[in-house]
């Protein structure tokens, strides 16, 4: 019998009742009987004490309804759509803070406001985030920027000090997956995902666990437990535990990032594959993975919401810069350019890479070669660098 | 979808087993029956065999202690249990209750349930049981070893006795829990606990109050086999019922508004 998200095995509930059964009776028999060793109302305190647990455990176990289950029941009750989701508004752009989307897709999940201070610090500023049902959410920004503090508010680990989260399921229908995974580590993997399971979606056979593990590359080590897992199998596991309750929505904070160069292919293909059937919101540093498996993006840096929509978006932002690569040295050919009407910056990034922003692509294609010969400067590749990490850097500069 | 393995027709991982695992495959559970047992027997023991052990080791000093009484056994076993017992009693107990101590941890489990107070009521449900069996065991020794070497103790005493002691540790276990809602690590949370706990008995020695506390409990086992009525702790009994029920609706109400 499930009972408060818990599965209460039949027999102990028919021991709790005859327990409870076997007090009365022996009450009555007590009034009726004479005693040794104590006296009547000394045995009687034994009988009631003994049983005093069991009515407690009967009541929580059976008798009380949990808030968030109410809340959940309330939720299902409402209507198909469910959840604790209000009608996402058309979201307004602020002063110096991305709009959302340009789509008019159902939103899985939305924040308004969304504010977050650690005291002094001001983690989170006033944020609106949108993410449309169905898409993988590129989450990016350096470290420290707010990546973690945002997940966890939508997850429910922390409380926003301003603002709404609004999600399209109820809470528990969240994956959730935190950058550095832990399981007890006395348990094996197939017991940390089949507790997930359990918690997330009891209804799902337990076939799924051992489903789930394969699926994320885990087969080999079902049974062993998890103490000795290295960093990367942790987060294969997390991943494993995220996704075996099948949810709607999955939260990933840095999945990839303690994986080797296998690994993260592994986990992007997985990821890659949830594409319009889940709601990923991915959080990452690594802009090369977001770039490989992201629909929208969105850029915060410093708590605030730089830039949001789609990844095709971000990236045209930046058809005006290239990156020219040339033989060492090349102060000369740098003092060049930056002399040219139409170069906005040039600046050598590393030995030979110089890094070029331009206002008219037309004459730069046109110029550089006559500049690089007079410079005496050999040419090793010369490309428009319409990459998100230069879009990232324009954006966090 | 695949054929059945051996795992799938296991039964399926709850919020008890998990507690239950804890218990048994961390070896906790060796460290509660180990002290409780070995209280037991040195508690026997030593009330058998004072008087030759003073007598070996006293030297040119004559002490003559009385003949040793079948409640002496008890009295060793309590005095030791309160100290030593509760002791280990709070530092298995932090380890299942301080549901925060690795924040990674945590937000595995409570992303996955409506409220952390379904992750509370196991750990504490399971702990307490496991704690209760490891007093009746070192009773039992006590009792068995006290029967055969000094002479017998009454029954009845005895296992009311027993059983308010365990009234007593699940007072102890809800102040674990609930000093864990204030506090981040299993040693802060084994230290506020021992803290609170000591403090019970400081207070007890008003005379007034000393009936109302739940330490009073801890050592009835040995008031009623000498002879004390059992009414003399009902109001200590009713006092630890409710302060297990405020504390663990405190300890609930700290893990639902604590951020990780």
């Amino acid at each position: 019998m499930d009972i408060l998200g818990e599965e209460v095995p039949v027999a102990v509930l028919v021991l709790g009742a005859l327990a409870l059964l076997g007090m009365l009776a022996a009450l009555v028999d007590l009034a009726r009987s004479d005693v040794r060793q104590l006296p009547k109302w000394a045995w009687a305190l034994i009988i009631v004490l003994v049983s005093f647990p069991i009515g407690a455990l009967l009541y929580i176990v059976l008798g009380r309804v949990p808030r968030g289950q109410a809340r959940a029941a309330l939720d299902e009750a409402a209507g198909p759509s469910g959840g604790t989701a209000t009608e996402a508004p058309a979201l307004r752009p602020r002063e110096g803070q991305a709009a959302a989307p340009a789509e008019t897709r159902e939103l899985a999940v939305a924040t308004r406001d969304l504010g977050k201070a650690y005291g002094e610090t001001v983690a989170l500023d006033a944020v609106d985030l949108a993410v449309p049902r169905g898409v993988i959410y590129g989450l990016i920004g350096p470290n420290g920027a707010g990546k973690t503090t945002m997940l966890s508010i939508l997850a429910g680990l922390r409380r926003p000090t301003s603002g709404h989260v609004d999600l399209a399921v109820p809470r528990t229908s969240l994956g959730v997956l935190v950058d550095t995974p832990q399981f007890e580590p006395w348990l094996t993997a197939w017991e940390v995902v089949d507790l997930a399971r359990h918690l997330t979606a009891p209804d799902l056979p337990q076939a799924r666990a051992g489903e789930v593990l394969e699926e994320v590359g885990l087969g080999e080590v079902v049974e062993r437990r998890v103490g000795g897992f290295s960093r990367g199998m942790l987060q294969r596991l997390g991943l494993a535990a995220c996704l075996v309750g099948d949810p709607e929505v999955l939260l990933l904070d840095e999945p990839s990032s303690a994986l080797d160069p296998s690994g993260r292919r592994e986990v992007l293909d997985l990821v890659g594959r949830l594409a319009h059937t889940k709601t990923v919101v991915l959080s990452t540093h690594i802009l090369s993975d977001v770039q490989q498996v992201a629909d929208v993006v969105g850029v915060i840096d410093h708590g605030r919401l730089r830039f949001q929509g789609p990844l095709t978006d971000l990236l045209a932002r930046t058809s005006s810069v290239y990156a020219l690569q040339v033989r060492p040295p090349a102060d000369g050919l740098v003092a060049a350019l930056a002399r040219q009407p139409w170069v906005e910056d040039a600046g050598e990034q590393a030995p030979g890479r110089i890094r070029l922003v331009v206002s008219d692509a037309t004459a730069a294609e046109g110029a550089i070669p006559q500049l690089l010969a007079e410079a005496g400067t050999h040419l090793v590749a010369f490309n428009p660098a319409t990459d998100l990490e230069t879009a990232f850097l324009e954006l966090t500069a | 979808m695949s054929a059945p393995t051996a795992t799938d027709r296991r039964p399926p991982m709850t919020l008890w087993r998990l507690e239950r695992a804890r218990l048994v495959r961390t070896h906790r559970w060796l460290l509660l029956a180990g002290v409780y047992a070995s209280l037991g027997v040195l508690g026997a023991l030593g009330a058998r065999y004072l008087n030759e052990i003073i007598e070996r080791f006293g030297g040119e000093v004559t002490i003559v202690a009385p003949e040793p009484q079948p409640v002496d056994g008890l009295i060793q076993f309590v005095s030791n249990g309160a100290q030593l017992g509760i002791l280990a009693v709070v530092v298995v107990a932090a380890g299942a209750l301080s549901l925060d101590a690795k924040p990674e941890l945590s937000a595995f489990l409570r992303t996955k349930v409506s409220s952390p107070v379904v992750l509370l009521l196991p750990a504490y449900v399971v702990t307490l049981l496991g704690s209760a069996v490891a007093l009746a065991l070192g009773t039992a020794v006590t009792w068995v070893l006290t029967e055969s070497l000094i002479g017998a103790l009454s029954a009845g005493p005895v296992l009311l006795g027993t059983l308010l002691g365990a009234v007593f540790l699940a007072f102890a276990l809800a102040v674990v829990a609930a000093v864990a809602g204030f506090t981040r690590s299993q040693t802060a949370t084994v230290l506020g606990a021992l803290g609170a706990l000591l403090l019970l008995p400081a207070v007890g020695v008003v005379d007034a109050v000393a009936v109302w506390l739940p330490s009073r409990l801890a050592t009835a086992v040995v008031a009623l086999t000498e002879g004390q009525p059992a009414g003399e702790f009902l109001r200590a009994t009713l006092v630890s019922l409710a302060a297990t029920a405020a504390l663990l609706a405190l300890a609930a109400r700290r893990l639902s508004r604590r951020e990780l």
